[in-house]
């Protein structure tokens, strides 16, 4: 196994951006419902 | 088929599988065979993960699921991250640290070998059914529109995968996912790409969705609350993360695609980068579904999209019946066409959308019709079609060389996800069964050997299976609920195993059959929807693991006198 480089802390910047990413693709998600499902789901 | 589209299957199919065993030369021990010498990038833990996890069903299913019912199977995928970074945070640093070649392994040492025995056993029962499925389900697809022989598209689909992922083991299985994921994303975005042009003049994308949106499939997040709705914002974030949670970090066939990494930092990043490509790899599948479904809206859809029960349909006892309910059908293409009328145009509010829903409901009414002639006339033959919309539409509408392109998809998403598992049985089966129990000796040739003819029985019985698996409703659907009966449990013992420190062995293991037993029977005399299954499964082991594990003798005990 191979030397760990990374610290905590650049771990957190990882899971912070995971997160990120995908309230921003449900935000785009909501933003489509909102815009084209006229029938009301 | 044309002679180009069976040129492309042959070609890409034998590149893929040659390119696999050519990487995976001259492996003499366990390491290599199962870990792959622990030299796997993350880049490559992402993409055989993400293919581990994409079946042929995930490509010929999906699609017809956002056909019938809109987008909002996506729903299903967003605790997906939630489970990744768990999985990063506290599984992937106790598996490498304790260098099992199994996750089941990591149970003996933190419990006992019972409770390892016991997680290994309900994985190879579940994983073993699924491997099954993984190759029965685009066999029947393939062999009913494509009038293939469905024992020879089993033996064909079943033999190749077995073969080399016996013969190259997991480093052969991550080599071909890499090519098998470009072959995948390659597919589904000519699909949807051609789909889009298709449509009529003065319909683009944007015109599309609004077209999809009047019918109600863009319904991609709902926020609604309902304990009998399968996808929803709530139960994709809950049960969804549960089951994430479980699939990849308990289940063998997706652990050993990461703890095969070359570091703890491959692996994490692997999985970090799958929570982030995942949800819109989803979405473009059902998009390319929803597309399908305003394609058919301008061009005639069949009335029943198996191929093979409609001919039976057409030439048999009920084939005036039929004939009425295709002219109806006919008739009331040409009717909807009118009312889009307004849409084409650029005015997607001037269309009469109470029409448009009568109209819905008149099409779903031809479809109930049509259905129940098949119970009548044809009681063998399956009455569900989703599984069948995609496949038909590629054959029906696409160009030849794409049908091509998009069968060696299905057939490489197919072959990906049973690799997976034939590899991850084949471990279970070696490292916690056979060289635990059985053999103890350090003979790397000898395991390497064994482990390939394990690899082959497990082929044997998949093909076995995939033989004589009955018809379920809906394949994907079907493959998710086996996975969600055992799933909770599973993980249960693992959340136990990480999190809990004073929970003991006996407890666990009680508690664990505990748990399974009311799934089990929940399963089968209630209506709950199968993704709370997890919760339920895993709620239950851990809360009864607790209670077992409590020291009433501490409580009762007196407290000691002072001095």
């Amino acid at each position: 196994m191979h030397r760990e480089p990374n610290s905590d802390t650049s771990w957190s910047r990882w899971y912070l951006l995971v997160l990120l990413v995908n309230v921003i693709v449900v935000a785009a998600f909501l933003i489509l419902t909102l815009l084209y499902n006229h029938a009301g789901g | 088929m044309s002679g180009i589209d069976w040129l492309v299957l042959i070609l890409s199919t034998a590149f893929i599988v040659g390119y696999g065993i050519w990487k995976t030369r001259r492996q003499r021990d366990m390491e290599a065979y199962l870990m792959g010498n622990h030299q796997t990038h993350w880049w490559t833990i992402c993409l055989s993960v993400m293919a581990t996890q994409a079946s042929a069903i995930t490509f010929l299913s999906t699609p017809g699921q956002a056909y019938a019912d809109g987008m909002r199977f996506v729903q299903f995928y967003l605790g997906l991250p939630i489970a990744m970074i768990i999985i990063c945070v506290v599984f992937i640093p106790r598996y490498v640290h304790m260098q099992v070649f199994t996750v089941y392994a990591f149970l003996e040492n933190r419990f006992d070998l019972r409770t390892r025995l016991l997680a290994g056993f309900l994985f190879l029962v579940q994983r073993g059914l699924g491997a099954g499925i993984t190759i029965y389900a685009p066999s029947i697809i393939l062999s009913t529109i494509l009038g293939w022989n469905l024992n020879l598209t089993i033996l064909v689909i079943g033999g190749i995968v077995t073969f080399y992922t016996a013969v190259g083991g997991t480093h052969a299985v991550s080599a071909s996912h890499k090519l098998q994921m470009a072959v995948m994303m390659g597919g589904i975005l000519t699909a949807l790409v051609i789909t889009v042009c298709s449509l009529p003049d003065g319909i683009g994308l944007g015109r599309a969705l609004e077209i999809a949106g009047l019918n109600g499939r863009m319904n991609v997040v709902d926020f609604s609350f309902n304990w009998n709705d399968r996808y929803t914002f709530w139960s994709g974030i809950t049960g969804g993360t549960f089951l994430a949670l479980a699939y990849f970090g308990t289940d063998q066939s997706q652990a050993q695609r990461y703890i095969s990494g070359q570091s703890v930092r491959e692996s994490r990043l692997g999985l970090l980068f799958n929570g982030m490509l995942k949800i819109p790899m989803q979405f473009v599948i059902l998009l390319a579904g929803v597309m399908v479904f305003v394609f058919y809206q301008f061009n005639p859809a069949p009335l029943f999209f198996n191929s093979n029960v409609e001919q039976q349909l057409s030439t048999g006892p009920a084939k005036e019946e039929f004939a009425r309910l295709q002219q109806d059908w006919s008739t009331l293409h040409v009717e909807r066409q009118a009312l889009y009328a307004p849409a084409i145009s650029g005015h997607p509010d001037a269309v009469d959308v109470d029409a448009l829903r009568a109209s819905t409901d008149r099409e779903a009414g031809l479809r109930d019709a049509t259905r129940d002639l098949i119970r009548r006339h044809l009681p063998e033959a399956e009455t569900n079609d989703r599984d069948y919309v995609f496949i038909r539409f590629i054959l029906d509408y696409l160009p030849a060389g794409i049908i091509g392109l998009l069968l060696t998809t299905i057939l490489a998403a197919g072959m990906s996800s049973t690799a997976s598992e034939l590899n991850a049985l084949a471990s279970t089966t070696m490292v916690d069964f056979y060289q635990r129990l059985v053999y103890k000796k350090d003979d790397g040739q000898h395991l390497v050997r064994t482990s390939q003819w394990v690899t082959v029985a497990w082929g044997v019985i998949a093909i076995a299976f995939a033989r004589f698996a009955t018809r379920f409703e809906n394949l994907i659907q079907f493959v998710n609920i086996v996975g969600s009966l055992f799933y909770g449990t599973i993980l249960g013992i693992f959340l136990c195993a990480f999190l809990i420190r004073r929970v003991r062995a006996q407890g666990v293991f009680i508690a664990a059959l505990i748990a399974q037993a009311s799934v089990l029977t929940c399963y089968w005399t209630t209506e709950i929807g199968f993704l709370w299954f997890n919760v339920m499964g895993c709620g239950l082991v851990v809360a009864i693991a607790v209670l077992l594990s409590a020291r009433p003798e501490r409580l009762l005990r007196p407290p000691a006198s002072a001095g």
